[in-house]
């Protein structure tokens, strides 16, 4: 897979399961070049779920020591590395938000993600960044407030209902229709039935 | 509607994270033997990860670079090579001074080394510990929750009934499991939509004496419920399950019309 240079040349780059096995042998430059290219991911993550640079570079450091202590349980053929990393951040952020211990987290925080392997090259480019931002442009603003709300601050549908002062059944019907306009927009992106056990 | 149609409405919900701890673990019970729950689970958890990438463009500072990498350097690095790089300068002894600045000066640093390495090494564990805590912390919860429904679905003692209704279209349908010490599961679909200021409210009906309830609830936007209870404490053994439109909050005793009603068999 080729890598984007920091120079905005292109240039072979080795992929990212690769990466994670040299961790696995303890290889801190394998992080450093993971960090490289999905840190400022984690960190814009963190950052729109806590809004503060500090504690966000906090949950940066705690996802990527993650990354290190966990590397040899994560299997690159079933789960997407960078889906893996902003998932995980924005549960941490979440947790720092709401100041609850690591170990109350949920557990799909967890588990992988599949995502086709392309998507990492895209991700490390920004190219599907302006895809998926353009997808929520187009969502219509009330689900789109409850998608963000969700998302970046982890309200559960009855506090979601609390705040915005809807029904709890419009506020199911909104997100499942706000997940499949996500679907229909990004279907090239999300794999349909997609498995993992 | 079978168990499987009524679940898999909120499999998109639970990839989101907006269902609370009650919806979950019923979700997660049927995933474990569904295929296709679980694929759309995992497509729904997909998109919603993409959703990550909306998040404004943001550079964190060098530093956080630079103190990940050192502090994984220090992990990994025997206390003798912080020693062995403590500023120390060897020189000619003159006299007892310079041999006494000189004793002081590689106490000061060994101190020095001792203190930095202490601090880098709680951090370590901490974070080791913290790390350690996340992850038995998730599984011990997943078992739990999943163990739970599990036992209450495969109990000898459970009991299950169907609950019907009588002449609405299209044909609302509950079902629920009911243990008396290990708690009581609840689904239903097709219900009609509340009116401003009502919940239904579910009725345990013992064999002698009067309902009792069960629990209040509304439907999401497609008429389905769920409900599930860790204990239920209920009086008697149970001879039917019944569910009513009460005042929004619920009532102690039923008073509204019957939705649905089961009797055991």
């Amino acid at each position: 897979m080729g890598r984007a240079a920091r120079n905005g040349e292109e240039q072979p780059g080795e992929p990212d399961h690769a990466l994670v096995l040299r961790i696995v042998q303890r290889d801190e430059s394998a992080l450093a070049e993971l960090y490289d290219r999905y840190g400022n991911l984690v960190y814009a993550v963190a950052l729109r779920v806590l809004r503060d640079s500090s504690a966000a570079e906090e949950v940066l450091q705690d996802i990527f020591h993650r990354l290190w202590n966990v590397a040899a349980r994560f299997d690159p053929s079933r789960g997407s590395l960078p889906a893996w990393l902003a998932v995980n951040a924005r549960h941490r952020a979440i947790d720092c938000l709401r100041r609850r211990s690591a170990a109350e987290e949920t557990p799909d925080a967890e588990r992988e993600i599949l995502l086709p392997v392309d998507l990492e090259e895209q991700v490390y480019r920004g190219r599907i960044v302006d895809r998926i931002r353009a997808a929520m442009t187009r969502m219509p603003e009330t689900q789109r407030t409850l998608v963000e709300l969700a998302f970046f601050e982890g309200l559960t549908h009855s506090e979601l209902a609390q705040r915005t002062g809807d029904p709890l059944g419009t506020i199911k019907g909104r997100l499942r229709a706000a997940i499949a306009g996500l679907r229909k927009e990004l279907a090239d992106l999300a794999p349909s039935g997609a498995r993992q056990t | 509607m079978t168990d499987h149609a009524q679940l898999a409405d909120d499999v998109e919900l639970l990839a989101l994270g907006v269902l609370g701890d009650e919806e979950c673990a019923p979700l997660r019970a049927h995933m474990e033997c569904c295929a296709d729950c679980r694929s759309r689970f995992d497509e729904a958890r997909s998109l919603a990860a993409l959703l990550a990438l909306s998040a404004p463009a943001a550079e964190p500072s060098p530093r956080v670079r630079e103190e990940l990498l050192e502090q994984l350097r220090a992990e990994r690095q025997p206390a003798a090579r912080l020693v062995a790089h403590a500023p120390v300068v060897m020189r000619p002894r003159r006299n007892f001074w310079k041999w006494a600045n000189v004793g002081w000066a590689v106490v000061t640093a060994g101190l020095v080394a001792v203190l930095a390495l202490t601090g880098i090494e709680n951090a370590r564990i901490t974070r080791e510990l913290t790390s350690l805590q996340m992850l038995v912390g998730e599984r011990e919860q997943e078992l739990s929750r999943t163990r739970s429904v599990l036992d209450l679905l495969h109990s000898n003692g459970t009991v299950r009934v169907r609950l019907m209704s009588g002449a609405m279209q299209p044909l609302p349908e509950g079902r629920v499991f009911f243990h008396p010490k290990k708690g009581l599961l609840f689904f239903a679909s097709n219900l009609p939509p509340l009116d401003e200021g009502k919940s239904y409210q579910l009725w345990y009906v013992p064999s002698t004496g009067a309902p009792a309830s069960a629990g209040v609830f509304a439907p999401d936007a497609r008429g389905n419920a769920t409900m599930i209870m860790a204990s239920a404490a209920m009086p008697g053994s149970p001879k039917a399950f019944a569910v009513t439109i009460e005042p929004e909050g619920g009532v102690t005793a039923p008073t509204g019309p019957e939705v649905l009603a089961g009797t055991l068999k």
